[in-house]
């Protein structure tokens, strides 16, 4: 990722979601956009990582509860949820899915040298953002096998 | 992306996406309807279009991932999403009895 003026070089910049009683940490490259909480249509017998499919400019996506990808325990009801649209899987094979979130708070850099490393597929790592530990996500694993 | 001719239908809280050509018949029953193709039935809870030319996708994979069924892909009908399935191989929430005979009102 090039550095802009500004930015530390190698910083990742990501948009600070919460997710329960997380927040969490999705790469702005990989943010397409951040909406009110879309219809979700339920997918029989799916995960219950799964929430079901939404239409996005005229294309269905899955929908991805955040909460439960994190396993962060549930916070009270959210005022204004948001679905966040962003690329996921591999760059040579990545798609479309929502992240349905409980808000959007900002935008921050993080250093590499701040992420802690974390054993789960779809988490880099964790850092500290303002004090608070955020758990960076790592979307291009998800749908891994 | 291919561009299919579906019997679009409501099923188990999803919608859901036949081919057209695999449709043999299609009968009222109970509270719902009894889709009756080459390969045995799917039982349906509305059917709320007969053909539906829509552009399908391959579902990715994610939605493979997390919701481990047989489908040929997805769709946008009215702006709620299609999954479009096969008859040969459906997923469980669309099953309904094999080879049951009916009072078949389309053929």
């Amino acid at each position: 990722m090039a550095a802009r003026p500004g930015t530390s070089v190698g910083a990742l910049r990501a948009l600070i979601v919460e997710a329960g009683e997380y927040l969490c940490a999705v790469p702005v490259h990989q943010v397409v956009r951040v909406l009110r909480a879309l219809p979700v249509h339920p997918l029989p017998g799916a995960a219950p990582e799964l929430l079901g499919l939404a239409e996005f400019t005229g294309e269905p996506i899955p929908v991805l509860d955040l909460c439960r990808l994190v396993k962060a325990p549930p916070g009270p009801r959210p005022p204004t949820p948001v679905t966040v649209v962003a690329w996921a899987g591999p760059p040579e094979a990545r798609e479309l899915v929502g992240l349905a979130a409980d808000s959007a708070l900002e935008i921050v850099e993080i250093a590499p040298a701040e992420v802690v490393a974390a054993g789960t597929q779809t988490l880099c790592g964790e850092a500290s953002v303002g004090g608070r530990p955020v758990r960076v996500l790592n979307l291009e694993a998800l749908g891994a096998p | 992306m291919n561009e299919q001719v579906l019997l679009v239908l409501d099923r188990a809280g999803g919608r859901w996406g036949l081919a057209n050509e695999a449709v043999r018949s299609l009968s009222r029953r109970d509270s719902g309807y009894l889709i009756a193709t080459g390969q045995g039935t799917i039982a349906a809870d509305h059917v709320l279009e007969v053909a539906a030319r829509l552009p399908v996708r391959p579902a990715g994979a994610v939605v493979g991932h997390y919701w481990p069924e047989p489908c040929l892909g997805m769709a946008v009908h009215e702006g709620v999403p299609v999954v479009v399935v096969s008859p040969s191989a459906l997923p469980s929430a669309l099953r309904g009895r094999r080879r049951e005979s009916s009072h078949a009102t389309r053929e």
